[in-house]
């Protein structure tokens, strides 16, 4: 019984882990979209997305952890299952002692505190913290940013051997990303290979919250005393290092149902999951009333936090709303995609042409990480809705085809003295080309030269002038992010006589 | 990297060597020896593929061009995003007529590409010339990223003295070039000079250095063996992307001549019929008579018209 739930465990969360993977690192688009659904059932998305779909998928999730527990930490959540992955691959190279865990005390008040800022700065309109510390959100960077790379780089060598498969420029590389997550993947799997889920409980803000409900979880872990034999068996293996032997206690906030207790149990039947509604609670009452108080300190704290970044955040806004701050169609604008993105980059791994990257600046500094439009390697493709059909926290919110072609996400600017026409006296054109709404119009200008003239009330700022431009070292034409995303007029058909001919003209 | 390549260039440098002399005697002769009536085909009203069967006769048959065992490239316009009816791409049965033609006359490959404009992967898809190669025997090539092109200096060049060009026209036997007639905001047509634009890596450079003389520069890369001038639906007007099928005319037309300037100017007159294009101010065109790349007189070519 008890192995067959480990099992299950260890199998149903390696097959969520690839699936999600494959959502984030599958750059020759072999697996289509298929799997992008998933990611909606990760419990920020979920939140966030609650709008649209997402709240369905929230509750269940809360129900979920009511009923038996934190399922989701053990099965679900991915960056759970890859510090599982890389703790099971540390231990091959640890002797069989150093692989032995111990039951450590709580840090609740970092936990708590942690979470109370994370609510209370979110509650205030900031999601800095919950995109720093959301574990799918870091989970999705560390694959786009590391494995992303390493995926590309060997179908390029690849592409040398075999000819048919195509060769890809990586253009979405972000430095700062790339650190950040590196960081991420470093602490969180080099603590989990040393100490188990210490990550999960002790930072991890999913983990605190849905710690918080599992005290409270209809089924779970309870030791029998009279049958225990104090073998350590179960204590040895628990990654929660919450199962507290002298005083037969079990820490429901910490344990993240993964079985490995109860499997290991050496007489079958001292440490059971079963229906324990109503039974005495296992941690002393007085921890309840330490974790509110922490709870209230943590809320207190998070105003203060997220009052500091608002207060300090209009400089950088400032300098964003007439930049290259460009979000991508469908996030509304600037505030709502702010509030609602916690960069976990699947749009950018998602991207057909590679126009968004993570942000370094461009937003602020509570933006950091979020994906931008950046016209100098691409360009956003005209009928393409890609983002917004991946998009698991309605960041992006969905938009059809004949809606994207409508949605103007920044605004052309002409700077005439710029221009290859003007400066070199020959013709040029090649934004007209590229614009798929003829904003632009080549217009004479002198000695039968013709200039770009625009029209910004039908320019969508898909960036394709300012990417194709050849002006340097400053292109003639570059998009202006619209802070709040606008209606283009639609395109007019311009009606043409249809010509009968019957002579070929020469 | 650098190594790698001075090795495959050094390899391929070595092939070409050896092979030079035969490879002269099967693609350039031909031309001159065939028994073509004339020196550009204009038909009119049929389907395309009933038409380029038309032309090519009439310039002798395929065999003239495509010998057995050959490499051969058809170089479409795939630049955009957008399905046939629009005009943007060169029409897809076209293209499939004429690569079953040439495998026909025992080519040992036909290659189509082009430097797209819009991403690479639908511009291939919708416009439905994929889709059109793959059927008739064809083989799609990659040329989106630059390690599919190779610099090469270009002789007689006034501005584009030398670019990287896509390695499948480098390594033909035959390239056959196969535009469709619109209009272009920026070189004011977009035919088959402008077409050959496609097989250069780094348009940018052609747009801030003249580009009215680096494309006619760029007819002097490598002279394609045949030009057919898709003018089945044409685009006259906010090329040469196009917004809207009111932007189409369709005329059902087709040119085919081995002389890439006068196939251009032929195509600019037909034009005239739909919108007023003078050929003066078509400066590739005219700079290419200028420079001998071709002829702008078309009045003293041996022109054979055909109304189906």
């Amino acid at each position: 019984m008890y192995n067959f739930l480990k099992k299950s465990r260890i199998i149903l969360s390696l097959v969520f882990f690839l699936l999600l993977l494959i959502c984030f690192i599958d750059t020759y688009r072999l697996a289509g979209q298929w799997s992008d659904g998933l990611l909606q059932w990760q419990f920020v998305p979920a939140l966030l997305g609650s709008a649209t779909g997402g709240a369905i998928i929230l509750l269940f999730l809360v129900v979920l952890t009511l009923l038996f527990g934190r399922i989701y930490c053990s099965t679900l959540c991915p960056l759970g299952t890859c510090q599982d992955i890389v703790r099971r691959t540390a231990n091959l190279f640890k002797s069989k002692k150093k692989r032995k865990l111990k039951y450590s005390k709580p840090h609740h008040l970092v936990r708590y505190l942690i979470l109370g800022l994370v609510i209370i700065s979110f509650v205030l309109g900031s999601s800095t913290l919950l995109l720093i510390l959301d574990p799918y959100s870091n989970f999705g960077r560390m694959a786009t940013s590391l494995l992303g790379p390493a995926v590309i780089w060997s179908g390029n060598t690849l592409s040398d051997i075999f000819p048919s498969i195509p060769f890809q420029d990586y253009k979405i590389f972000t430095l700062s990303t790339c650190l950040f997550a590196a960081v991420v993947f470093i602490t969180v799997t080099g603590l989990s290979a040393l100490r188990g889920r210490l990550y999960c409980n002790s930072i991890c803000p999913v983990g605190s919250l849905l710690g918080l409900l599992s005290k409270y979880s209809l089924f779970r872990l309870t030791l029998n005393s009279d049958t225990c034999a104090r073998c350590m068996a179960c204590v040895k293996d628990c990654k929660g290092q919450c199962i507290d032997i002298k005083r037969m206690e079990i820490d429901h906030t910490r344990c993240v149902q993964c079985h490995n207790c109860t499997s290991a149990c050496r007489t079958k039947q001292s440490i059971r999951y079963q229906f324990a509604y109503g039974e005495k609670k296992t941690t002393p009452q007085k921890t309840t009333d330490v974790t509110r108080r922490r709870l209230f300190l943590g809320a207190i704290g998070g105003i203060a936090v997220a009052g500091t970044v608002r207060a300090f955040t209009p400089p950088w806004r400032a300098s964003s709303s007439h930049s290259k701050a460009i979000t991508p169609p469908g996030s509304r604008g600037l505030d709502h995609f702010k509030r609602h993105c916690t960069a976990c980059h699947a749009c950018v791994a998602g991207c057909p042409s590679q126009v968004l990257r993570p942000a370094v600046t461009e937003y602020g500094l509570d933006g950091f990480m979020m994906p931008v439009l950046d016209y100098n390697k691409s360009f956003c493709n005209y009928e393409c809705n890609t983002c917004s059909t991946i998009c698991p926290n309605d960041a992006i919110i969905h938009l059809t085809k004949e809606e994207k072609i409508l949605t103007q996400i920044g605004r052309a600017n002409f700077m005439l003295d710029r221009c290859i026409v003007v400066r070199e006296e020959t013709d040029c054109g090649a934004c007209d080309e590229h614009c798929p709404v003829k904003a632009i119009r080549m217009v004479h200008f002198r000695d039968g030269l013709y200039i770009p003239q625009l029209d910004t009330s039908l320019c969508i700022g898909c960036g394709g002038c300012e990417y194709i431009c050849p002006a340097r070292p400053d292109k003639a034409i570059q998009v202006t992010a619209n802070a709040e995303h606008r209606q283009a007029r639609p395109v007019e058909e311009e009606a043409q006589e249809k010509v009968e001919i019957d002579d070929f003209g020469f | 990297m650098e190594r790698r390549n001075f090795f495959k260039t050094a390899l391929l440098g070595g092939i070409a060597g050896t092979l030079s002399l035969k490879t002269s005697v099967l693609s350039a002769r031909p031309a001159e020896a065939t028994a073509a009536s004339c020196d550009l085909v204009a038909v009119m009203g049929g389907e395309p593929a009933a038409m380029y069967a038309k032309a090519i006769e009439a310039l002798g048959g395929i065999s003239s061009y495509v010998k057995k065992g050959q490499r051969v490239v058809v170089k479409p316009n795939i630049g955009w995003d957008k399905t046939p009816e629009y005009a943007a791409n060169t029409n897809p049965a076209l293209v499939a007529a004429i690569i079953k033609d040439c495998l026909k006359a025992g080519a040992r490959e036909v290659v189509v590409f082009d430097h797209t404009c819009d991403d690479w992967k639908a511009c291939y898809k919708n416009s439905g010339i994929e889709d059109a190669v793959k059927e008739a025997g064809g083989k799609m090539a990659f040329a989106h990223e630059e390690k599919y092109y190779r610099e090469v200096r270009i002789p007689g060049a006034k501005r584009l003295t030398s670019t990287q060009v896509h390695e499948a026209i480098l390594d033909a036997d035959v390239w056959i070039n196969v535009p469709v007639l619109k209009n272009h905001g920026g070189a004011k047509m977009s035919i088959a000079m402008k077409n050959n634009m496609g097989v250069v890596w780094d348009r940018r450079f052609m747009h801030a250095n003249d580009l009215q003389q680096c494309i006619a520069d760029c007819a002097l890369v490598k002279k394609p063996t045949l030009n057919i001038v898709d003018a089945y639906r044409i685009m006259t007007q906010n090329g040469p992307k196009g917004r809207s099928l009111s932007d189409v005319q369709t005329p059902k037309a087709l040119f085919m001549s081995t002389d890439i300037v006068a196939i251009d100017t032929a195509a600019v007159s037909f034009f005239n019929q739909f919108k007023k294009m003078p050929l003066a101010t078509v400066g590739h065109i005219t700079i290419g008579g200028d420079m001998k790349i071709g002829t702008t007189d078309i009045d003293a070519l041996k022109v054979q018209r055909i109304k189906l």
